[in-house]
């Protein structure tokens, strides 16, 4: 009887470690399924723009929400110049043009744990130092997941930053220099009635503060109707040019004459104002549309014509 | 006997004439039925506006309204972007027949417009917002409307108002509350049904002191059958709801008014008739704020074909984990995917940069290129940023293509579109079968982080597939390399 009952503790032991072994095995051959991981961060507002005295203060709130797993966050606050024509950013990251800011802003740095749809508000206060110069000056608020150090074999790790840029104008009297030049307006000077009439906008910023453009392009066929294309009001950078493009409803489109078919002589006059103020700076081209397809066509039947006439003449 | 003969034909007629005529009177006098599907349908049934003016000078666009007495005495239902007027104590029309637009509601009892006044309101007088719209009176006939009778529309009239000034009224309760016809007129009721052209020109008469409004539409020519459906649409500026009653009024409940709608015979006599009901209540605001926002979100893949390319390692959002290099002179490919939201006016972009090239052991890869060979810089040993098929023919601001593995080691990247047009190369760009690029490497090599990902406008899941390959020559030093790359999203200025 004594020997039945230990022979049975034996079995069961060995039912349960081949179970535990079963189990071990099956970790490494059927593996969970990854589950889908994210980093995803959101910043709002985008862009902040301001007008400041030396010496006074101004506080912005950048909220920064998280849509995906957990991370821990560090925002920074870096100088930034246009890189291009195009309203793009170029960050400037070396320690000693973000040093030498540093003492302007002042907001919580350590780093925060973001989880999983929460978000988190970052309050900078913005204070530009007592004889501060007066002109522009542009930052990118910047917030940096911080990876683990999950060291494997080869490893490229990826981090995420989300940006808000920040244009500051510094001025004493809130009415600095604005100054807009026309740095390009143009147009085919002759097209073809079926290719659509374009334009190329490309103003300049030459005072001491980043300001928008207010305007139009308007359009007149010569004893035709008149057209109006908005001008979009993107911001124009100190020292800078920028494409602009026009305003549809709420929609960036290319500045270009609607229409299938253009016939005649159309004039166009970019005009704006600095801000929606001031005096209107102003250009005028001229574009001649005529059917030239339709006209070399005629002009090709037209030789066929004469040259089949003339074969069968010969003949 | 002829006398008893006479006498008999005198009892027979009498008798035949008064049956006839009783027959006769019964049958005109008829007893009123209920018509069938009748209805009262208002394009708005929202209350009109009503509060006192409490303050609201010229020049300024804040206005105070009075906190009890009138049949508004909070701002719970007025709403930006409302029209209201100011009438004096009498209501005699807007003051300066000026309309306004509410700008914002600030609390119970304040609001701003947002144009100033431009003249102060009578602080014994009324801010009203009137709301109005066309009803349509729907119903079929049980009964036959004669030739020469007509059909009669009552709509209640507030008691002792003006009920047709445009103004809005209101009574203590239901029964002296009531609509206003403003100036409504016979051309502004149209008839369908039972031949349009066999119903006269309406009849308006606007109510007096306790008489309600009415509206008479009379039938000529012809009979209308029993069983026709009659739709009486009555537009015009719009008959003005009235304001809620001023006692025993709950926002949100409905105050309900009987309008009588009835067949008449040619002696105005009621054939039959329905009590529809038109039953204005407070409007809701649905309101929300949508701020301007950027999101990126930047997402591994399982093991699949990405940018045409088989890939059979995991991807994590944090990492590219290429673990061990098996095979030298081999192409390994993996890859992320980046989603883009944007609701900002003028665009994003999305740039990318390295930190420095893959260092053994994350030592510092100094230059952009090696010192010597493929993979020594100076003391340290790194994989190098890929040339692509040439030896410059790729750097991080031009793409070349890349299909030699052999003599070519590096790490490159390229891209693909999943959703949207955002990216600004492609994988197989130009007839290139992997139009490749370097990583920017800003810290170590000086370059500039370029952008991988834009737009100029407003995007809605925008999505990429951002596709790295990695190769290395058969001599690479064994260890681990590692280096970190950074996606920055930032908004157009």
């Amino acid at each position: 009887m004594q020997i039945t009952q230990s022979t049975n503790k034996l079995i069961n032991y060995k039912i349960i470690i081949g179970l535990l072994v079963c189990w071990f095995v099956g970790l490494f051959i059927f593996p969970a399924p990854a589950e889908a991981q994210e980093m995803s961060l959101s910043i709002t507002p985008p862009l902040t723009e301001i007008a400041i005295q030396p010496g006074k203060v101004f506080t912005q709130t950048f909220t920064v929400s998280n849509d995906g797993t957990p991370v821990v966050i560090k925002p920074e606050i870096v100088p930034f110049v246009p890189s291009d024509s195009n309203g793009h950013a170029e960050i400037i990251e070396d320690q000693t043009s973000i040093n030498a800011f540093s003492s302007w802003f002042l907001f919580d740095q350590t780093p925060y744990s973001l989880g999983e749809n929460s978000n988190h508000d970052f309050t900078v206060k913005i204070t530009p130092p007592e004889g501060t110069p007066e002109k522009d000056y542009y930052f990118t608020f910047l917030v940096e997941t911080q990876n683990d150090n999950n060291l494997g074999v080869n490893n490229a790790q990826a981090k995420e930053r989300i940006g808000a840029n920040i244009l500051m104008n510094i001025t004493k009297d809130g009415n600095p220099n604005k100054k807009a030049s026309i740095i390009k307006f143009s147009a085919p000077r002759i097209l073809d009635s079926f290719t659509g009439l374009t334009y190329t906008i490309q103003l300049g910023n030459s005072g001491s503060s980043f300001f928008k453009p207010s305007g139009k392009i308007t359009v007149d066929q010569i004893l035709g109707s008149t057209t109006i294309l908005n001008l979009a009001p993107l911001n124009i950078l100190v020292n800078g040019t920028r494409e602009i493009s026009c305003l549809e409803s709420q929609d960036l489109v290319p500045c270009k004459l609607p229409g299938k078919f253009l016939i005649g002589i159309y004039r166009s006059n970019l005009s704006f104002t600095v801000d929606g103020a001031g005096s209107t700076v102003e250009k005028q081209i001229y574009t001649v549309a005529f059917p030239f397809t339709i006209a070399l066509g005629l002009i090709m039947i037209g030789i066929s014509y004469g040259f089949i006439r003339k074969l069968a003449k010969y003949k | 006997m002829f006398i008893a003969m006479n006498k008999k034909w005198l009892v027979l007629v009498l008798s035949s004439t008064l049956i006839f005529a009783s027959l006769h009177f019964s049958s005109t006098v008829a007893r009123a039925a209920s018509l069938n599907n009748t209805s009262v349908t208002m394009s708005n049934s929202r209350f009109s506006f009503k509060a006192g003016s409490s303050s609201g000078t010229s020049g300024s666009s804040l206005i105070t309204i009075g906190s009890s007495g009138f049949p508004d005495n909070n701002t719970n239902h007025l709403f930006p972007g409302n029209t209201v007027c100011f009438a004096d104590a009498g209501q005699n029309g807007c003051i300066g027949s000026t309309n306004y637009k509410v700008s914002n509601i600030i609390d119970s009892t304040h609001f701003n417009l947002t144009t100033p006044l431009s003249a102060s309101v009578d602080t014994s007088g009324y801010v009203v917002a009137t709301e109005s719209g066309t009803w349509t009176v729907a119903f079929t006939t049980v009964s036959a409307i004669p030739n020469g009778g007509s059909i009669l529309i009552t709509i209640p009239m507030a008691d002792n108002a003006n009920g047709n000034d445009g103004i809005p009224d209101s009574g203590s309760s239901i029964l002296t509350g009531g609509f206003d016809l403003n100036k409504l007129i016979a051309g502004n009721i149209a008839i369908t049904g039972c031949t349009q052209a066999n119903f006269g020109t309406p009849v308006v008469t606007a109510g007096a002191t306790t008489v309600d409004h009415t509206i008479s539409i009379p039938r000529n020519t012809a009979s209308c059958a029993a069983g026709t459906a009659i739709v009486i649409t009555i537009g015009g500026n719009g008959i003005v709801n009235p304001a809620p009653i001023t006692s025993g009024h709950t926002q949100g409940t409905a105050d309900v008014y009987g309008i009588t709608v009835a067949t008449r015979d040619y002696g105005n006599n009621i054939i039959d008739n329905a009590i529809p009901r038109a039953a204005p209540v407070e409007a809701v605001l649905v309101s929300a704020n949508v701020d301007e926002s950027l999101s990126l979100v930047v997402a591994g893949l399982a093991p699949g074909t990405y940018c045409g390319k088989s890939q059979t390692i995991t991807t994590t959002a944090t990492s590219i984990p290429w673990g061990h290099i098996a095979a030298a002179n081999t192409f390994y490919y993996a890859a992320q995917t980046l989603t883009v939201n944007t609701n900002a006016a003028s665009g994003y972009a999305v740039t990318i940069q390295e930190n420095d090239q893959m260092g053994k052991n994350g030592n510092t890869c100094t230059g952009t290129a090696p010192s010597s060979g493929d993979y020594t810089f100076g003391t340290s040993t790194c994989i190098r940023d890929t040339v692509c098929n040439g030896t410059s023919a790729c750097s991080e601001t031009t793409s070349a293509d890349w299909t030699i593995p052999t003599g070519f080691a590096g790490l490159g990247y390229t891209e693909a579109s999943m959703s949207g047009t955002d990216a600004p190369f492609f994988y197989n760009e130009m007839s290139r079968t992997w139009s490749s690029k370097q990583l920017p490497d800003v810290a170590q090599g000086g370059k500039t982080a370029q952008t991988v990902m834009g737009n100029s406008g407003p995007v809605n899941n925008s999505q990429i597939y951002l596709c790295y390959t990695i190769t290395i020559p058969g001599t690479q030093p064994s260890g681990y390399y590692y280096n970190i790359v950074k996606y920055t999203a930032t908004a157009t200025f």
